[in-house]
């Protein structure tokens, strides 16, 4: 009937509230495991966290449904995609490293970025501009979201040991920059290719591609230092932060800059000045939020300040 | 952070100059009246570019360098770049930055066309210089490492891996089982040797990662040979073809040939004609023949973004498309004025006095394209089409004052098919405005790359190492065990953080 929302849109939308809720649940759950040490709770967390990733899986998948397109041009499809990627990759660290501090505050990243993008960007499926359609598209947002994941919660790591210097969590932060950085280098490519098969130049100095080289330069340098020259610890965090912000810089920051500079470029997402800078606020406050973990870490008042691996 | 003289930034320590005077200084036992030989200005210009190597292969050096590059490339990126002629000043840039910033600053340090000023090609050159030479030395290093020449160690040896343990065991049997499972089974080779009742075991896991990283730095040399020879050798140009027209690029050489320029819309994304008007159309898409030298008809393909026309070694691309709509104005019957509508610009009535102002928002011509039941595409042709929002008569004696309005075409929405007329007075003048006809254009860019094969190449290898390399990361263990009267001691040492981690993890749980 004419006026009612399809149902898949429903069952995305739905899926979508409901993931948050669950996430934000989970990130208690396991803070009240940090605080006092139940065990239990750690794996209700754990349960809540697969739950909730299974919903945002859902959410995607609704969407690509009543969509007919993969979801990752629009900014509410690419924001949900990091996120979902995030909460992945998190679940990895949790599986091979045993590593709880992942699924903690990456649940709580999302869960807030998720709520964020519920209120701030445009729900409706747009239209797939003549310059995106190509078999180039899902594989170069792809790769270039896996890689922003993982330098993602490899910087909460980061964070967290400069407040807690617990040796492991810059030792974490590190494999996760290494496991993002050959996805970075694959994004950059694949968008190089697919820019000399859509408009015959495989480098435009974009401010994109010149944000992105910027971001690869960042942490090559890191990568350098750390492989090469044996940088651990404070030196190490400081850079992976270092690359973190050129990271931010390069997804969500440059729009803002393009459209106070009116710059011209090919990435730029629609959205409003304001909404990007809202978004900028919010990484600050979870980073607020994650330097707190990172003092409770410290005052020893977890399980997790000697060994962040578990049995 | 302080940087002294001497701080260990993994600069030398002994800078060329003071080399080269230590070299020239004469003996300090003077009884021999033999002297040093004096250096020559070849000899200086030798030691001078040793140094210059050395320090370009120094791994903190080329991290500097990595940071400089991404610093300069921030001004690149965050400013507007290429908005006027160098050697002019950019009213707009001015606005926008100060006079003062923009004049002394950003103009003179080419802040507005980064990319292509002197100083970041510099950074760039060095850069890849510096890539180069890591990568020759790492070669060699590498190499060296891929010959085994002594497998003996020491328990200093062993903790010198900085990640090691210890277990015992009861007998040789079971500790070399425990190699087995621990070491052999998380992808280590072992080389052994047996001395003095001693066992030595050197491992090696992933060399060939080592091989994908140099490999990987190697690449970026590729890309930049092929960026400038792309650079030097490659062609450009501009294909503006009207329907029914040819572009060669000389004589010689076969045509291409406009055979149709459309716009497609989607019949469920544009419901109705006003959404031409309110969306991108879906597609863009030219179908040309290609002909060769003597005009016969070779091959016929439709150009659209992202699938370009491959033809004699030329690569043609939809960039964009130009309309050229023509209307005629009627005075009371009879032709008065012929013209091509440009947006925005005011036409004379005839010979009057009175300037038809006509603005239009977009033309569209093309295909509105749907699926059947079956699923088969079905396409509905849509004429020349444009949108007029306004139009004002206006008597340019007395200014810009609008004198009178006029009704829209059709239903008011001011939709103007090809054909289709306008009327309206003014005066006691009946005048007709006539959508006559449209020529449209279709704009390729024409382009020739010899250095893009090179540039994907290494791209290739790039990607290969890169992986390869970080996720497969190489490491060495040494193990040494030897036996305290019935027990064997194993002494473990290696290189990876998390294998070590993860062999205590495995201790711990049989214990």
């Amino acid at each position: 009937m004419e006026g009612q929302i399809p149902p898949l849109v429903n069952a995305e939308f739905l899926s979508f509230r409901i993931a948050y809720i669950v996430l934000l649940v989970s990130t208690l759950t396991y803070l009240v495991y940090w605080f006092f040490g139940f065990k239990p709770f750690r794996l209700i967390g754990k349960i809540l966290f697969i739950i909730g990733t299974i919903l945002v899986t859902a959410s995607i998948g609704f969407r690509y449904g009543h969509s007919g397109r993969f979801p990752l041009i629009q900014s509410y499809e690419v924001f949900l995609l990091l996120g979902w990627m995030m909460l992945l990759i998190a679940l990895g660290a949790d599986r091979f490293a045993k590593n709880v501090f992942a699924t903690t505050f990456t649940s709580f990243f999302v869960a807030v970025a998720m709520l964020y993008i519920e209120g701030h960007f445009e729900r409706s499926v747009g239209d797939v501009v003549p310059a995106l359609q190509s078999h180039w598209l899902e594989f170069h947002v792809a790769t270039i979201m896996l890689s922003y994941a993982a330098v993602s919660v490899g910087f909460l790591g980061a964070e967290a040991y400069l407040v807690s210097r617990i040796e492991w969590l810059e030792e974490f932060s590190y494999k996760l920059t290494a496991f993002g950085f050959p996805f970075l280098t694959i994004g950059i490519v694949s968008g190089s290719i697919w820019a000399q098969e859509a408009w015959g130049t495989w480098w435009a100095w974009d401010p994109k591609e010149t944000a992105s080289l910027i971001m690869w330069l960042v942490y090559a340098a890191y990568l350098h230092m750390r492989l090469v020259s044996g940088w651990r610890g404070t030196k190490a965090a400081w850079m992976n932060i270092i690359g973190f912000l050129s990271m931010l810089f390069c997804f969500v920051g440059l729009n803002w800059i393009s459209q106070i500079f009116k710059l011209q470029s090919e990435h730029v997402y629609s959205e409003g000045t304001s909404k990007m800078a809202y978004f900028l606020y919010m990484i600050v406050a979870i980073a607020v939020v994650v330097f707190i973990g990172g003092m409770i870490l410290r005052l020893g008042k977890t399980k997790l300040k000697n060994d962040g691996n578990q049995k | 952070m302080i940087l002294r003289a001497s701080d260990s930034f993994g600069l030398r320590r002994n800078p060329p100059i003071h080399r080269i005077f230590k070299m020239t200084e004469p003996a300090k036992n003077n009884s021999s009246k033999e002297t040093k030989p004096e250096l020559g200005l070849f000899d200086i210009l030798i030691i001078g570019f040793k140094d210059l190597a050395d320090l370009l292969m120094d791994i903190r050096f080329a991290a500097i360098l990595l940071l400089v590059m991404a610093f300069a490339t921030l001004f690149g990126t965050v400013l507007p770049q290429s908005t006027a002629p160098r050697d002019t000043i950019d009213p707009k840039m001015v606005e926008a930055f100060g006079e003062n910033l923009y004049v002394k600053l950003i103009k003179p340090l080419g802040l507005d066309h980064v990319f292509s000023t002197i100083w970041y090609r510099f950074v760039l050159l060095l850069l890849v210089a510096s890539v180069t030479l890591c990568a020759w030395a790492r070669t060699k290093t590498v190499a060296a490492l891929s010959k085994i020449k002594s497998v003996l160690t020491s328990e200093k040896g062993v903790q010198s891996l900085k990640n090691y343990g210890a277990s015992q065991f009861p007998d040789k049997e079971s500790a070399l089982k425990w190699i087995e499972k621990e070491f052999k089974g998380r992808g280590f080779k072992f080389f052994s040797e047996e001395k003095d009742g001693a066992h030595h075991f050197l491992g090696r896991k992933n060399l060939a990662s080592k091989w994908m990283l140099v490999a990987m730095h190697y690449s970026f040399v590729l890309i930049l040979i092929g960026a400038i020879i792309g650079g030097l050798f490659g062609w450009k140009d501009m294909a503006v073809i009207r329907e029914g027209e040819t572009w060669s690029r000389g004589d010689g050489f076969g045509s291409v040939k406009l055979i149709d320029y459309w716009m497609e819309f989607n019949a469920e994304d544009f419901p109705d004609e006003l959404s031409y008007f309110m969306k991108m159309p879906s597609d863009y898409k030219s179908r040309v023949q290609t002909l060769d030298a003597d005009g016969n008809v070779l091959n016929e393909k439709i150009i659209e973004v992202n699938y370009p026309l491959n033809f004699e070694g030329l690569k043609f691309y939809q960039t964009a498309w130009a309309f050229e709509p023509l209307f005629a104005i009627y005075k009371n019957g009879e032709l008065a004025n012929r013209f091509m509508v440009e947006r925005d610009q005011p036409f004379k009535l005839g010979d009057t006095d009175i300037v038809l102002f006509v603005p239009y928002e977009q033309i569209i011509s093309g295909l509105k394209v749907s699926k059947n039941i079956d699923g088969q595409r079905t396409e509905e042709k849509i004429p020349p089409t444009c949108i007029i929002y306004e139009m004002k008569l206006t008597d340019q004696k007395e200014g810009e004052t609008p004198v009178e309005p006029v009704k829209l075409a059709g239903n008011g929405t001011g939709i103007f098919k090809e054909g289709e007329k306008i009327d309206f007075n003014f005066g006691e003048d009946k005048y007709e405005l006539v959508f006559e006809s449209m020529d449209e254009y279709t704009i390729l860019e024409v382009k020739r790359d010899p250095g893009v094969g090179i540039v994907f190449f290494g791209f290739l290898i790039c990607v290969i190492g890169a992986s390869w390399g970080l996720m497969l990361p190489y490491g060495t263990a040494r193990i040494l065990l030897t036996r305290n009267v019935n027990i064997w001691h194993l002494d473990w040492g290696v290189s990876l953080a998390g294998t070590a981690d993860s062999i205590r993890r495995s201790a711990n749980k049989n214990d």
